[in-house]
C-alpha cells in the first residue's frame, strides 16, 4: 500500500525544533527574570512602606497645625520638626527626599521639607527647597489619594529629571486623633539599579546559553530525523530492489537450466552422469562468469556455447597474474613523483584496445581524442579517468552508445561487453560519454598508491 | 625499545619549549626595560607566530635539502645563537628578526619530531604518548618562568642557551632506533586537509584557545568581577587541564573511535566555552571546574589530531601532514589573538569568549553534518 504522506524534510524539522527550544526556554527565562526583578521591587515597596508608616509617627501634628507661610525657615520650632525628618532621611539609605503636605481648599501644599535640593538653577549651590505652604504642582496621583483617602501609599517607579524614585506617602494625626497631612518620602532608585546589573548581565549570559541549548536540539533533531528520514527511503529502495532481484533470479536461472541443456547435448554422454567433482568446478565456474553483471549475455548466445572451460579459467588466473600497471604521476606545483599500481597492465591494454576499437570502426573519420586526468586522490589510492572520444554526428553517437545501454546485444558486440564487465572487476567503471559532438567512453581506474624509497 | 625513544622525544620537546617559556617571561621585560612600548613588544613576540604561518610550506625544502640529522643540528644552533644575541641585543629590529628566526627554527624542529614521533610504532600506546607530546608542549612554556625563579638574573641567558641544544642528544640515537623520514620538497596543505578536514580544523580550534586563552584569560577574569589573586588561578587551571585530562582523553583514543573522541571533546569544550561566561560571573569554583575540563578537552583534541594523522597518512606524507597541522594551529592562534583582541574592543570582556564560542559552534555544526551526511 503506497502512503501518500509527505514526510517534512530533516532539516526543517531541525531548524523549527531549534526555533521552538529557544522561544520556550527565552520566555520562562524572561518570566523568571521579571518575576525576579518584580519581587525586589515589591520588597523595596514593603520596606518604604513600613519606614515612611513609622516616621510618620514622629511627627507632632499639633505642632505641625502650627506652622503657616509666615513662619521662617530659621524658626526655631520649625528647624526642631525638621531637624528629626533630616536625621530619619540621612539614616534610611537612598532616601533622596522627605516632606509633609498638607490638604487646603483643593491645593497639595509642602510644610516641612529638610531634604538638600538639587542644583536646578546651576548656580554651583543646592537650591531651596520648597517654602512653607508652597504649592505642589502636578502632585502624583498616589499622592492625592493619600491625602484625601488618608491612608498609606507606595508609588510606582517613575522617572523625571532627578533620575528614578519610588514614593511613599503616610498619613500622620494630631492628639486627638485627627488627620493632619501626609509624609512622603521619595526613595532613589539609581543605586538600585546599579544592585541590579548583576542580574541584567547573567540574564545577558544566559541568552547565549539558550541560543546554544536551541542550536544542539536542532542539531540532534537533524541527525535523529536524518537517519530516519535515510532508512524509510533506503527501506523503501530495498523492498524495490528485491523485486527486482528476484525477477533476475528467476531468470538467471531459467537461462542456467537452458545451458546445462545445451551443454549436455553439446558434450553428449561425459557429462550425462553428473560427476560430483566436474558439478563442483563447473558451479565455480559459474560463480566466476556470473561475477560480471552482464555476463547473461555471454550464456545467452549459442554461438559461444563450445568455450573451454578449463582454458578460459587458466587464461583467467593467468590475467590475474601478470604485471600490474604501473603509473607514475607528475603533478602541478608538486615536484615529487606519485608512484600507482593498478589491474594487470595486458589484460586492461588489450580490453581499452577494444573500446579504442569499436569507436573508430563506428566513425569515418578517424580522430581518437584521448585524455587522462587524476579524478580524485584519497590517502591509500587514486582515481585516474581515461576518456575516449571521437568526433561524430549525433545519430552515429546514439548508435555507439545504444551498445552499452542495448538489452539485447548483436554477437559483434560481446567481445566489448566481456571488455567493460572485465573492467568492472577491477574497479574500472566504463560509462558512455556525449558532449559537443564528441562520443565515446569514459573508463575510471583505481590505483593504489606505492610507496616511494626512503 | 620503541618507546623509550619516544618518551626521548616526548622530553626533548618539552626542553624545546622550555625554551619558548624561558623567552616569554625573558623577551618581554627585557624589551619593556629597554624603553619599547607595549605594542612593540606584542608586535615583536608575534613574530614567532608569524614565522610559523608564513614558513610552514617550505619546512619540509629544508629537512629534505639538509637531511633529519643536520636539520636537528641547524635548527638547535640557530635557536641557540638568536638566545645569545637577544641577551645583548638593543636594537628594535634585532628583536623582531631574531624572535622570527627563532620562530621559525623551533617550528621546523618542532614539526620533525613530531613526525619522527608519530612514525614510531607504539601500538595501543600511540594515544598516551601523543598526549604525554601534547602536555610536553604546554607543561614546558607553562614551567619555563618557574624554573627561571631557581637561578639568578645573570644566568637566565645562559640556563636559555645551555637548554637550546639539548636536542642534539637525539644525534646519538642508534639509526636502528629513528623511524625513516621520507621528507618531501614541499608541503601538499591541500590534500592533507581534503584528506583530513575534521583533524585540520580541530587543531585551528586548538590555536585560537591555546594562543588566545593565555592572553586575554588574566583580563577577561578581572573584568568579569574576580579578585586579581582568583583571576591568575584561571589559566594554570587551563593548562592543568590540558596536561592531565588531555593525556587521559589521548590515552583513550587507542580504544576507542577517535572521531567519537573528537566529537566528544569539541562537544565539551563548546559547553565549558559557553557555560563559562555565565560560571565566571556567578560561581568561581565552577569556572575552575570548566576550565579545567575545557583544557582536558583541547589537550585532547590537539593530541587525538596529531595520533589521527599518525595513523592515518603514509610514510610519504607524514611531513606534510604534521606541517600542516602546526600550521593550522599557528594560523588559528594568529586569527584567534587578532579577533579576540578586537572584539574585546568592541563588546567588551566577552569578547574573548564569543569568538572561541562562534568559531567551536561552527566546526561542531560542520562535524554533524559531516557525521550526518556520513551515515546516511
Amino acid at each position: 500500500m503506497r502512503s501518500n504522506i509527505k514526510y517534512i524534510r530533516p532539516e526543517i524539522e531541525a531548524i523549527g525544533a531549534c526555533l521552538v527550544s529557544i522561544i520556550l526556554i527565552s520566555v520562562s527565562t524572561y518570566m523568571v527574570y521579571v518575576k525576579a526583578k518584580t519581587s525586589l521591587i515589591q520588597e523595596i515597596k514593603i520596606g518604604l512602606e513600613s519606614n515612611v508608616s513609622s516616621a510618620a509617627t514622629t511627627i507632632n501634628g499639633d505642632v505641625h497645625r502650627k506652622f503657616s507661610s509666615n513662619t521662617a525657615r530659621d524658626d526655631s520650632l520649625y528647624l526642631s520638626q525638621i531637624s528629626p525628618l533630616e536625621e530619619i532621611r540621612i539614616a534610611s539609605k537612598d532616601i533622596r527626599y522627605i516632606y509633609t503636605n498638607i490638604l487646603q481648599d483643593g491645593r497639595v501644599l509642602f510644610v516641612l521639607n529638610p531634604s538638600p535640593q538639587n542644583d536646578n538653577d546651576g548656580d554651583g549651590q543646592p537650591d531651596l527647597a520648597p517654602a512653607l505652604m508652597d504649592e505642589y504642582h502636578n502632585p502624583a496621583p498616589e499622592l492625592l489619594s493619600a491625602l484625601t483617602e488618608q491612608k498609606t501609599v507606595v508609588s510606582e517607579i517613575y522617572e523625571d529629571e532627578w533620575g528614578v524614585f519610588i514614593s511613599s506617602y503616610a498619613p500622620f494625626y494630631d492628639a486627638k486623633g485627627a488627620f493632619v497631612g501626609t509624609l512622603g518620602m521619595d526613595l532613589e532608585l539609581n543605586n538600585f539599579y546599579k544592585r541590579l546589573s548583576p542580574v541584567d548581565i547573567a540574564f545577558e549570559k544566559t541568552v547565549v546559553i539558550i541560543l546554544f541549548i536551541g542550536l544542539m536540539t536542532g542539531l540532534l533533531i537533524w541527525y535523529i530525523r536524518r537517519n530516519a528520514y535515510f532508512l524509510q527511503k533506503t527501506n523503501a529502495q530495498l523492498h524495490k530492489d528485491d523485486e527486482e532481484l528476484n525477477k533476475i533470479l528467476i531468470e538467471d536461472n531459467r537461462k542456467n537450466i537452458r545451458l546445462f541443456n545445451l551443454l549436455q547435448d553439446n558434450l553428449g554422454s561425459q557429462v550425462v552422469h553428473f560427476d560430483a567433482q566436474w558439478f563442483q568446478d563447473f558451479h565455480q565456474m559459474l560463480l566466476r562468469i556470473i561475477q560480471f553483471k552482464k555476463s547473461e549475455y555471454l550464456l545467452g548466445n549459442r554461438a559461444i556455447y563450445d568455450l573451454n572451460l578449463n582454458k578460459l579459467l587458466s587464461q583467467f588466473i593467468e590475467g590475474l597474474k601478470s604485471k600490474e600497471i604501473e603509473v607514475t604521476v607528475m603533478m602541478k606545483k608538486w615536484p615529487e613523483p606519485l608512484l600507482f599500481s593498478g589491474p594487470p597492465e595486458t589484460l586492461c591494454k588489450s580490453l581499452v584496445d577494444q573500446l579504442a576499437c569499436l569507436l573508430l570502426d563506428s566513425v569515418e573519420i578517424k580522430e581518437l581524442h584521448v585524455t587522462c586526468q587524476m579524478a580524485y586522490e584519497r590517502v591509500e589510492d587514486c582515481g585516474f579517468v581515461l576518456t575516449m572520444a571521437v568526433p561524430t554526428s549525433y545519430s552515429v553517437q546514439s548508435q555507439i552508445i545504444s551498445v552499452t545501454e542495448s538489452e539485447t546485444p548483436y554477437p559483434h558486440q560481446l567481445k566489448l561487453f566481456t571488455a567493460i564487465n572485465t573492467l568492472k572487476s577491477y574497479n574500472c567503471f566504463v560509462t558512455s560519454y556525449v558532449k559537443d559532438q564528441l562520443a565515446g567512453f569514459e573508463v575510471s581506474f583505481q590505483l593504489v598508491k606505492k610507496a616511494a624509497e626512503a | 625499545m620503541k618507546n623509550h625513544i619516544s618518551f626521548l622525544f616526548i622530553l626533548i620537546v618539552f626542553c624545546i619549549q622550555l625554551v619558548s617559556g624561558f623567552n616569554y617571561f625573558l623577551f618581554p621585560v627585557i624589551i619593556d626595560r629597554q624603553g619599547f612600548s607595549t605594542s612593540f613588544i606584542g608586535m615583536a613576540m608575534s613574530c614567532e607566530v608569524l614565522a610559523i604561518a608564513l614558513l610552514c610550506s617550505h619546512i619540509p625544502k629544508v629537512i629534505k635539502y639538509l637531511g633529519t640529522s643536520r636539520t636537528i643540528v641547524f635548527t638547535s644552533l640557530v635557536r641557540l645563537v638568536v638566545v645569545l644575541l637577544m641577551d645583548v641585543n638593543e636594537a628594535g629590529w634585532g628583536w623582531v628578526i631574531g624572535i622570527f628566526a627563532y620562530g621559525a627554527s623551533t617550528s621546523m624542529l618542532l614539526v620533525l619530531l613530531q613526525t619522527w614521533l608519530n612514525l614510531v610504532k607504539a601500538g595501543k600506546l600511540k594515544g598516551f604518548i601523543m598526549g604525554l607530546y601534547s602536555s610536553a608542549l604546554s607543561l614546558g612554556i607553562a614551567a619555563g618562568p618557574v624554573i627561571l625563579q631557581f637561578f639568578s638574573a645573570d644566568m637566565h641567558f645562559n640556563i636559555a642557551s645551555l637548554t637550546t641544544l639539548l636536542p642534539l642528544s637525539l644525534l646519538f640515537i642508534d639509526k636502528t632506533y629513528k623511524p625513516a623520514i621520507i621528507a618531501t620538497t614541499g608541503i601538499r596543505f591541500q590534500y592533507v586537509f581534503d584528506n583530513a578536514k575534521i583533524v585540520m580544523l580541530s587543531a585551528f580550534i586548538g590555536g585560537i584557545c591555546f594562543f588566545g586563552l593565555p592572553s586575554f584569560l588574566m583580563l577577561y577574569g578581572l573584568s568579569s568581577g574576580l579578585t586579581a589573586s582568583e583571576a591568575s588561578f584561571l589559566l594554570p587551571m587551563f593548562m592543568l587541564g590540558s596536561i592531565c585530562a588531555g593525556s587521559l582523553l589521548s590515552t583513550m583514543s587507542g580504544f576507542v573511535d577517535r572521531m567519537a573522541l573528537i566529537y566528544t571533546c569539541v562537544f565539551i569544550s563548546v559547553v565549558c566555552a559557553v557555560f563559562l561566561a555565565l560560571a565566571i560571573y556567578a560561581h568561581f569554583q565552577m569556572a575552575m571546574a570548566l576550565l579545567f575540563i575545557w583544557g582536558g578537552c583541547m589537550g585532547g583534541l590537539y593530541a587525538v589530531g596529531l595520533e589521527f594523522i599518525g595513523h592515518t597518512f603514509r610514510k610519504e606524507d607524514q611531513i606534510s601532514a604534521n606541517t600542516a597541522f602546526v600550521f593550522m594551529d599557528a594560523s588559528g592562534g594568529l586569527l584567534g589573538l587578532c579577533v579576540i583582541g578586537v572584539c574585546t574592543d568592541l563588546i567588551g570582556s566577552e569578547g574573548l569568549t564569543y569568538p572561541i564560542v562562534i568559531a567551536s559552534v561552527s566546526y561542531m555544526i560542520f562535524i554533524t553534518q559531516r557525521l550526518i551526511f556520513k551515515v546516511t
